[in-house]
């Protein structure tokens, strides 16, 4: 498997206290454990099984996420912050493995 | 009919045989002789799945009634539609090559190897690169696609053995191939795809599928990645679909949703900029916003879309009724971009032209299209539709798409089919 690909989209421009759209992605295939290769063998479960966000070291987000989930899992929130600073996105893999990506907010 | 043309048709593959030995083209070129015939003149400008197709269906019903003479600058041309395949380890390279051979024999096309530079419409002809010119009664375009300047910045015709399109079949094709092929380990090919409308819509989609299936074999944990400005793209369901299947976690689509509107490349550094962050790729294939082939504005029928309107029962230029444009260049309505529309195009195309010039009886046209896309070994998918022509564009009457979760049997059955229709539209091409 190739190594998972997060990518988060922020607007172009966010002002303090004012609510924004914050997209997130990670590239994975989500394995539920309930299907099987060309060979009929069962695929284990492999998935992320939580996302977490967080401000200037201030939880903000914590998702759950289930074998249900399609692959390439994408997560769409909204949140305000009242100060320039950086966000924090963290994906937490079955096998132990923890992507992260790191954004800079600068308000206007 | 056959016979009487013995003599013509012979010195008609003279002429071709001559003309390829010959660097001034033009000045071998017969046409007084021609004139002097007084048969009425077409002239086909592009050798592709539009202009073979009417050049030879032209010829071949008219029995020597219509001179023709087809305008190609490629001497062996190597079909667009299955040089994915190619990419993909399914095609030999020499396998979708055809020569113009068999229309000068066969049917005593005239074929003249150069480029059609200029149209004089007031005089009716056609000027080529190589200084000569070619009178018509009727005119055919069928030039294909042109890239847009600066559609995506950074990238231009220079930059294209550093980053190539190959979404003209050629040596750009040979040239994506070996890099794909020579990507170090684990490393990224990137496509940059083009915003609609453009050649062959599932075609990006297809080559990503075959580039995964060689890097799946021999580069397994490579990466790629498609830039893409487009919200959604044809039978994205079925994609996406198998590159699950076949390909878990080594495809990464960037929509528009995470600015792949937003994109610039440096072919220096072999850098991607996506909404402001760049990303170092190691093969990075930019397919750019298209238009008409040149000729086609050269010849002012282009409208502010940089296509060519035309009118739906003939395929008429609606700026020029004695010209007809064909295939991708043209803004007809409701079909794509595709070979098999431009060969659909061209037998209505013909029967008009045949019907303008000779009298022949001309009936409502009938178009239809098939695009087929393999996504892995035996797992062909296709979408298709048939058209009519009404007064205001070409447009679609019914359609069919594959399905997910299709059987495997049904899969290489489409796929089957597929390479069916390869001999069957090469033979209605070349033959």
């Amino acid at each position: 498997m190739a190594e998972p690909r997060p990518r988060v989209k922020l607007p172009r421009s966010i002002e303090a206290g004012v609510p924004f759209t914050v997209k997130t992605r990670i590239t994975h295939p989500m394995h539920t454990g309930e299907r099987h290769d060309s060979e009929g063998a069962l695929v284990p479960r492999q998935i992320i099984n939580r996302f977490v966000v967080s401000y200037n070291g201030e939880l903000a987000i914590s998702v759950d996420l289930e074998p249900a989930v399609s692959a390439d899992p994408y997560v769409q929130f909204e949140m305000a912050v009242p100060e320039s600073g950086h966000l924090e996105f963290q994906w937490f893999d079955d096998d132990g493995s923890v992507y992260s990506l790191s954004k800079r907010v600068d308000v206007d | 009919m056959r016979k009487q043309n013995g003599k013509s048709d012979l010195s008609r593959r003279g002429f071709v045989a001559s003309a390829a030995a010959a660097t001034a083209v033009a000045s071998v070129l017969p046409a007084p002789a021609v004139l002097a015939g007084g048969r009425p003149r077409v002239v086909v400008v592009g050798g592709g799945a539009g202009g073979a197709t009417a050049a030879r269906y032209i010829a071949k019903d008219s029995q020597g009634a219509v001179d023709v003479t087809l305008v190609e600058p490629s001497r062996a041309y190597y079909t667009c539609f299955f040089s994915n395949l190619y990419i993909g380890g399914f095609r030999e390279w020499e396998s979708i090559g055809h020569s113009y051979g068999a229309l000068a024999a066969n049917h005593g096309v005239n074929v003249v190897h150069d480029w059609a530079v200029s149209v004089d419409r007031d005089n009716r002809s056609v000027g080529l690169a190589g200084g000569g010119s070619l009178a018509y009664d009727r005119l055919i375009l069928s030039p294909g696609i042109d890239f847009r300047d600066g559609s995506v910045p950074g990238w231009d015709l220079s930059q294209q053995n550093r980053m190539p399109h190959a979404y003209k079949a050629g040596s750009q094709t040979q040239l994506l191939k070996a890099q794909i092929e020579a990507m170090p380990e684990g490393g990224t090919y990137c496509m940059v795809a083009p915003p609609n409308p453009f050649r062959c819509p599932p075609g990006p989609y297809e080559r990503i599928s075959m580039v995964a299936h060689v890097l799946k074999q021999a580069n397994p944990t490579a990466k790629i990645i498609i830039v893409d400005p487009k919200e959604k793209f044809s039978k994205q369901g079925l994609f996406e679909e198998g590159w699950q299947r076949h390909y878990p976690g080594m495809i990464e689509r960037i929509g528009p949703d995470f600015g792949g509107d937003m994109v610039e490349v440096r072919p220096e550094a072999m850098e991607v900029v996506v909404d402001g962050e760049a990303m170092k790729v190691d093969v990075c294939n930019v397919i750019p916003a298209q238009q008409a082939g040149r000729i086609a504005a050269a010849a002012g029928i282009t409208d502010d879309s940089g296509w060519a309107p035309i009118v739906p029962h003939t395929m008429q230029s609606r700026a020029d009724e004695n010209i007809h444009v064909l295939g991708d260049a043209a803004l007809q309505g409701d079909m794509p971009k595709s070979g098999f529309s431009a060969n659909s195009q061209a037998k209505a195309c013909a029967m008009a032209v045949r019907g303008a010039l000779t009298g022949s009886s001309v009936f409502p046209p009938r178009y239809s299209n098939t695009c087929w896309s393999l996504i892995a070994t035996g797992d062909g998918v296709k979408v298709g539709a048939s058209y009519e022509a009404t007064d205001e564009k070409i447009a679609k009457t019914d359609g069919f798409i594959s399905q997910t979760g299709e059987s495997a049997e049904l899969r290489m059955a489409t796929y089957e089919e597929s390479l069916g229709w390869y001999d069957g539209i090469t033979a209605d091409m070349f033959s």
